[in-house]
């Protein structure tokens, strides 16, 4: 046996009857022989006949026949309603997992569907007499049609339970010591929840709970789902009825850490229930302190994400095997034999990322190995998971629109080379068919691609021709930093980026006069142009909703919508009005919906469009896969088309052509979510206060740096200086006690108020005297005038002019007020323009709590608003980790010139799409 | 009409399994309705089991999509209570199974050729030594004989089974596995999995020549019935007490597979599988024959070793082999009890200090029945007398005793006997007389001879006029119911004695072993002595003795 574990067999109380047995040997002693010798192997094979060992219910059983049950079958089922792949994993499931485990194939290859072949294939073995399914509120409908109509449990015979259980609906039977319900159950994971553990004394044969990577939370109320899962679990162990199929797509999102409560309970057959409790790891059982010791240090090689998981297996191999040797012999070439093994992880990992780089062979092997730890022994150790390519799903086609600004815009044709060809580029038509002129031919540059390319990658020649149109538009000297980019080195990491980005992205190149600053218009009139093309198709417009006021352009693209000729086909995507705006949306088939609200994003079905337009590109990787996730999901039946316009100059262009190089765009929406976890989980990002200067790195490598203090800024000056980089941290604030937060809003450039308004629904903001290192905080007067109730009361008219407009500027009350005939009307302290001393602790603040100042010490802590008098909490800086802090720091840090952040951008990149690869090799199995 | 149920590709592999069975006669009658093996039909209570590639299949009515619904919901749906009995493909899969074991489940296997190679004996002797040199680093002048002395064949037991298991959640899934027993001593030893194991490929090795023809019946075929029982019931024994995990041996690789997929997915610390139920299905006896080990000492055997085929070491006292405490040591495993508590130490030859620490070699020194066997006996006594050397002996605890924490053998030639005096203390029988007022033995020092009666008695002190309690009675004529003693035994005087007795002052004492007789005649005194065991001695009566310390004819 391979694995030296210990291991123990129970028996149950009656599992041996000797004497019963002994009436089954025979006396009669015979000689072992040839004849014997071959029928106990046929004996054998009947002993060892395991009835899960197939699927019984014959695949075409489950298409509709007649009548409203089945799944119906259409152009897209040729080889049968349920999928090859559907079967596979279902079949896998019992096979393999005998029915407990996680089923975690990507989005989109019908989990639901293969749950629903486990369940039919259970029940026609008749392993079920009662089940639960837990599901997200927003999946109800659909598990419930699903399992009632497409496999037949019978319309209504589901229970669709609340926040509280019903028993006397549930027709609950008493089995020896265990009450069954005998009619299934679905209930929402809110519901659930609700049920607390008056649910733990019934006996469900099997559970199904869709989502499950929720349950990996450590707190709130997913935290306490799985401990009462976990009693659920112990109380069928104990019935020996333990069936259990967990749902997800995304088992994690580049957080493996997070992911181990999930393997604590398929591993240790539901773990501990206590274990689930929302406490410290240190009062948890042993066994799941041990368990996590090894999930953390053997399964995931001490590492916490993917990112960190894969630099480390990479290294690993590259230092601990056959491999060790060339290394040696690259470190002694290059001089660095000796100091290697001393530098810090951040420089060894480059070094073994140059090695690899100039080591091919030994590269594919590395990445294959690191595949197969990561595929093969992190998620399959406790998961059915099947490769991606054996499913599916629908392909993503990205088309990247870049606005590039030039002072010369009316160049109209410009002559490049390629390959000894020269080639005659027509500057207008560039997006056109006859964007290049060869040999008295036209091409539209992807068909030029495509017949003179020859040997070479597409992406390889597009990103050529990309690089050389723009160096001949502006003559620019190649061996300088192009001067037209804010940042310097743009155009190699446009290049670069170009030449390693999936092949399903193609970029089109804009030119706008940079003179005229707004690439609104320009934008605009590209939109037109797609609308024409798509004018029978629904279409969904996305901005950056996060964007200061003057940077927004929403408002304005939605006036000029309704004042063009597509009116008519405009849609207003905002959550007031959801289910309305998805409905009309379903059944207008032209529909432009514009999204203007960031929460339409989320929880929004619209899939039966397929193209998406991020009018403006947000640098916030999680943000952008959720865009996309709107079309891009289950039920979707074409391919999808992401339209990207990006100005080139701003730092849409730069993220935009990040998230195209690292797949994000591309990729199924599984390894979407990781990729876009990858550089936000577990990661800092770091900022020179003096400076500005902007690093992102692992929580590990802060940590490891901050102990042997290696954080100081290594700009110049500061380095001189001895300035230390601290974390970025000063934008959002949450109390340590009651969890208020304040979370600041570019919009309004300021914090929402935490009080409860008592006055109409408009929320106040929080200010400071917009000074970058302002300290203090406080409400606006316009605020506290507003939830005044003695002015409002003695209707006071700057408060009725603020009913009207809330946002009208001090200057604009004070003229109100002194225009007022009764000057006795209010004391001095009210008056729009004396501030709010006065108001913070009047008798007539109708606000709770009431109007306050907050001042920040050198920490960023102040005392909380809410309950900083009652229960002294402090309001905390929430550290800004994720990418896209990194990335919009970094943007705005230009003390260096904007020399660094291209290259930085470009290694980050790399990262990142080191993570893709070994995603995408996910069909490798141990032995290849 | 029988149903027709058909069977698929996925079930082919078992299908022909029962047809390949009943085609070679292995299906008792009754067991199957009807078997068509041209048609591929197997006809079952009542189901006609087909054959069929899928198309040919024709609607089965066991799953399929109705108006109502789905046939499998049906019970759910309806809220029925849903059967947990197999189905009928399973039940005839389980019943044939059943069938065929039933005859064929007791099997005699046999060894294959038990033939050692120099190397192994080399390494098993090395081995040997090592264990001599940790537990009887005093034993001098051995050797090791190769095969001579014990009989190196063993009765092997297999027991055969079909177990459920999971890892506590899931469906069972079957796994075949054995458990070995070895039959020595008239006692089952339960061999660990690395000797089954070894046992295992042996036997595999056999079945891969086809060398498996020359298998004998069991010599012991009357035993056969007992057998089962005692075998199952030793199963029984091993299950309750946990030693079933130690033991076990996976039947194929199939099986292994199964455990090695709960293990590598199971918990780091210790993975637990449950079994819901065990079936044993068959016994297989073999006759082993091991390598064995002789060591003895001036040609005197004191242990014999078996090694058998994992070269693991069985070890038995020589002399004690057939008692039930004469094994010490069983294929390395060592056991013992300590506070109460069952300890288990296995050795590792393969570790210079055989994966033991001093501690544990004490332990298994002083607890286990090595402190009963191979016990050094040194003595002065009869070495002092022929060569002036001490004699040095190895016995067992049976074989000596102790003395003021000095050892003796039973068998020397001279003899000691411990003896506990009245107040309870041990002494060697050699430094003791017979005290006759005890009815015991006493040290030599504390014993006086009566004067009167010629018999030792028990008194710590000199005396001057040693009397026995007995004499000293009678000679102070403080005995009570005297003449009623003379009365009874003054048939032993002659007649003429008895006449001219003055009935006055004439009585008698006795006790268990004499009788004492103060007689009166012609105004004299006169003391007799009779020995009551002298009748035992010579068969007939004999007279009593006058005393002559007193005078008297």
């Amino acid at each position: 046996m391979k694995t030296e574990k210990k291991y123990m067999i129970e028996f149950e109380p009656d599992a041996f009857d000797r004497h019963n047995d002994a009436t089954r040997i025979s006396s009669k002693i015979k000689n072992y022989s040839k004849d014997i010798h071959s029928m106990n192997i046929l004996a054998d094979e009947l002993d060892r006949f395991d009835d899960f060992d197939s699927l019984r219910i014959p695949v075409d059983q489950y298409e509709h026949k007649n009548g409203i049950y089945g799944i119906v079958r259409t152009a897209e089922h040729r080889s049968g309603v349920i999928y090859a792949h559907q079967a596979q994993a279902a079949l896998a499931f019992i096979r393999d997992l005998r029915g407990f485990g996680i089923l975690a194939d990507v989005v989109g290859s019908g989990k639901t569907y293969e749950a629903g072949v486990v369940i039919s294939e259970l029940a026609v073995r008749n392993k079920i007499r009662s089940i639960l399914f837990v599901v997200p509120s927003q999946a109800l409908s659909d598990w419930v049609t699903v399992i009632e109509q497409r496999f037949g449990m019978g319309v209504g015979s589901l229970y669709q339970a609340g926040e509280r259980l019903d028993r006397s609906q549930i027709q609950i039977e008493t089995y020896g010591n265990y009450r069954v319900p005998r009619r299934p159950i679905i209930v929402t994971d809110d519901d659930f929840v609700k049920w607390g553990e008056d649910c733990t004394d019934l006996l469900f044969d099997v559970i199904v709970v869709d989502e499950a990577h929720h349950l990996c939370a450590e707190e709130g109320k997913y935290s306490y789902a799985m401990k009462i899962l976990s009693k659920l679990v112990a109380l069928k162990r104990k019935a020996k009825r333990s069936y259990c199929l967990l749902l997800s797509a995304t088992p994690h999102s580049g957080n493996l850490e997070k992911m181990f409560r999930l393997w604590y309970f398929v591993r240790c057959t539901g773990g501990n229930p206590s274990d689930f409790d929302e406490k410290e790891d240190r009062f948890r059982t042993a066994y799941y302190i041990k368990e996590k010791e090894y999930y953390r240090n053997y399964v995931c090689k001490g590492a916490s994400t993917v990112m960190e998981f894969i630099e480390t297996v990479k290294n690993e191999e590259v230092l601990n095997s056959v491999n060790k040797d060339r290394f040696d012999q690259y470190l002694s070439e290059n001089d660095q034999l000796l100091e290697f093994y001393d530098l810090p992880r951040g420089k060894k990992n480059e070094i073994i990322s140059g090695f690899l780089y100039e080591n091919d062979d030994i590269c594919d092997q590395v990445y294959k190995n690191v595949a197969r730890a990561y595929h093969n022994r992190v998620l399959r150790s406790i998961m059915i998971r099947q490769p991606n390519a054996n499913l599916i799903a629908k392909k993503k086609n990205v088309v990247n629109l870049l606005f590039y600004r030039t002072p010369n815009p009316y160049k109209h044709e410009i002559m490049i080379s390629d390959e000894n060809r020269k080639l005659l580029l027509n500057i207008d038509q560039y997006n056109t068919e006859s964007a290049i002129c060869y040999d008295g031919e036209q091409f539209s540059v992807d068909s030029y691609i495509r017949d003179f390319a020859g040997n070479r990658r597409y992406q390889d020649v597009a990103s050529e021709l990309f690089r050389k149109t723009i160096v001949s538009i502006d003559n620019i000297d190649e061996a300088n930093a192009n001067p037209l980019f804010w940042k310097k080195g743009s155009l190699h990491y446009y290049a670069v980026q170009m030449k390693n980005s999936p092949i399903e992205v193609k970029n089109r190149l804009y030119v706008m006069d940079s003179r005229n600053d707004d690439s609104f218009e320009h934008k605009f009139a590209a939109l037109e142009g797609l609308l024409e093309r798509h004018r029978d198709q629904r279409m969904i417009v996305f901005f950056d909703y996060d964007l200061k006021r003057k940077e927004r352009v929403v408002e304005k693209f939605v006036e000029r919508i309704r004042q063009s000729k597509f009116c008519d086909r405009f849609l207003e995507g905002c959550v007031q009005k959801k289910t309305e705006v998805e409905r009309v949306f379903n059944e207008k088939e032209d529909a432009l919906l514009v999204v203007t609200e960031p929460s339409f994003t989320e929880s929004v079905n619209l899939q039966t469009s397929n193209i998406i337009v991020n009018f403006q590109v947000i640098a916030d990787p999680v943000a952008m896969d959720q865009r996309i996730g709107r079309i891009f999901r289950l039920g979707q039946k074409n391919d999808v088309i992401i339209y990207n316009l990006a100005d080139m100059d701003r730092l849409e262009g730069y993220s935009l052509m990040y998230l195209s190089r690292i797949g994000l765009l591309t990729s199924n929406s599984g390894d979407a979510t990781i990729l876009a976890g990858s550089n936000s989980e577990k990661m800092i990002a770091i900022r020179c206060n003096r400076c500005g200067k902007v690093e992102l790195i692992s929580e590990s490598d802060y940590e490891a740096r901050e102990k042997k203090q290696q954080l100081f800024c290594n700009t110049p000056d500061c380095m001189q200086r001895g300035e230390v980089l601290g974390k970025i941290s000063v934008t959002d604030f949450k109390c340590d006690k009651c969890g208020t937060s304040m979370i600041r809003s570019d919009e309004v450039e300021g914090y929402e108020c935490v009080s409860t308004p008592g006055f109409g629904n408009s929320k106040g903001i929080l200010q400071n005297n917009a000074q970058q290192f302002d300290r203090n905080y406080h409400c606006r007067k316009q605020c506290t005038m507003l939830n005044c109730s003695k002015l409002r009361e003695q209707k006071c008219r700057v408060v009725e002019a603020l009913k009207y407009n809330f946002n009208a500027s001090t200057s604009e009350l004070m003229v109100i007020c002194a225009k007022c005939p009764d000057k006795n009307f209010c004391d001095r302290k009210c008056k729009p323009e004396t501030g709010i001393n006065g108001c913070l602790d009047c008798g007539y603040a109708t606000c709770d709590p009431k109007p306050h100042k907050l001042t920040f010490n050198e920490n960023w802590e102040a005392k909380c608003p809410v309950c900083g008098r009652t229960e002294r909490g402090i309001m905390r800086p929430i550290v800004a980790s994720s990418f896209a802090s990194y990335i919009k720091s970094s943007w705005d840090f230009n003390q260096d010139k904007g020399v660094s952040f291209c290259p930085n951008l470009l290694k980050e990149a790399e990262k990142v799409a080191e993570i893709k690869k070994i995603l995408d090799m996910d069909n490798l199995s141990e032995d290849d | 009409m029988p149903n027709i149920s058909y069977i698929g590709k996925e079930y082919e592999s078992a299908f022909n399994s029962i047809c390949e069975l009943y085609r070679n006669g292995y299906i008792s009658q009754g067991i199957l309705e009807q078997v068509n093996l041209s048609e591929k039909e197997i006809t079952y209570r009542d189901t006609v089991f087909a054959l069929r590639p899928y198309e040919e299949q024709n609607n089965d009515l066991s799953a399929v999509m109705t108006e109502k619904g789905a046939s499998w919901f049906e019970k759910i749906r309806n809220m029925e209570k849903v059967d947990s009995g197999a189905s009928d493909w399973l039940a005839l899969i389980a019943d044939v199974a059943e069938d065929y074991h039933k005859h064929n489940s007791f099997l005699e296997f046999c060894q294959k050729d038990h033939t050692i190679e120099k190397e192994t004996i080399n390494r098993q002797i090395t081995d040997i030594n090592a264990f001599l040199q940790k537990f009887y680093p005093h034993l001098d002048d051995t050797q090791i004989v190769v095969g001579k002395g014990e009989n190196a064949t063993v009765d092997i037991y297999a027991v055969n089974f079909l177990m459920d298991i999971n890892n506590g959640v899931g469906e069972f899934q079957k796994v075949l596995g054995k458990v070995y027993f070895k039959y020595m001593n008239r006692k089952y030893f339960l061999l660990r999995k690395e000797e089954g194991n070894e046992i295992e490929q042996q036997i595999r090795a056999v079945i891969e020549t086809n060398d498996f023809e020359n298998a004998e019946t069991g010599s012991d075929i009357t035993r056969n019935s007992t057998v089962i029982n005692e075998v199952l019931a030793e199963l029984d024994r091993v299950i309750r007490q946990g030693q079933f995990t130690e033991a076990v041996v996976f039947a194929g690789e199939k099986d292994l597979r199964i455990i090695e997929h709960y293990l590598s997915n199971g918990p780091q610390i210790s993975v637990t599988l449950d079994c819901l139920h065990l079936r044993v299905y068959a016994i297989h006896h073999i006759r082993w024959t091991n390598t064995v080990y002789q060591v003895e000492r001036h040609q005197v055997p004191l242990l014999y070793f078996l090694a058998n085929s994992a070269n693991q070491l069985t070890v038995s006292c020589a002399r004690c082999r057939e008692e039930e405490d004469g094994i010490l040591m069983v294929d390395n495993r060592i056991e013992y009890e300590k506070d109460g508590i069952r300890k288990s130490v296995f050795l590792d030859f393969s570790r210079k200090d055989l994966g033991i620490d001093e501690e544990q070699v004490f332990e298994i020194q002083q607890m286990s029945d090595f402190s009963k066997h191979l016990l050094p006996v040194r003595c002065s006594d009869v070495g002092m007398r022929e060569h002036n050397i001490d004699c040095v002996r190895y016995i067992c605890e049976r074989d000596g005793f102790e003395y003021n924490g000095k050892r003796y053998c039973r068998d020397c030639t001279h003899p000691k006997i411990v003896f506990r005096d009245h107040t309870g203390e041990a002494k060697l029988t050699a430094t003791m007389g017979y005290a006759s007022d005890l009815n015991s033995f006493a040290e030599y020092s504390d014993l006086r001879k009566c004067r009167i009666c010629g018999r030792s008695f028990f008194h710590e002190f000199e005396s001057a006029v040693p009397e026995c309690a007995l004499c000293g009675k009678i000679r102070n004529g403080t005995v009570g119911q005297g003449e009623n003693v003379y009365a009874e035994y003054r048939d032993l005087f002659s007649l003429a004695k008895r006449i001219f007795v003055h009935r006055a002052g004439t009585v008698a004492i006795e006790d268990g072993e004499v009788v004492i007789f103060r007689i009166k005649s012609f105004g004299r005194t006169h003391y007799y002595i009779y020995d009551k065991l002298s009748m035992l001695k010579k068969g007939y009566l004999d007279g009593p003795k006058k005393l002559q310390f007193f005078g008297g004819d």
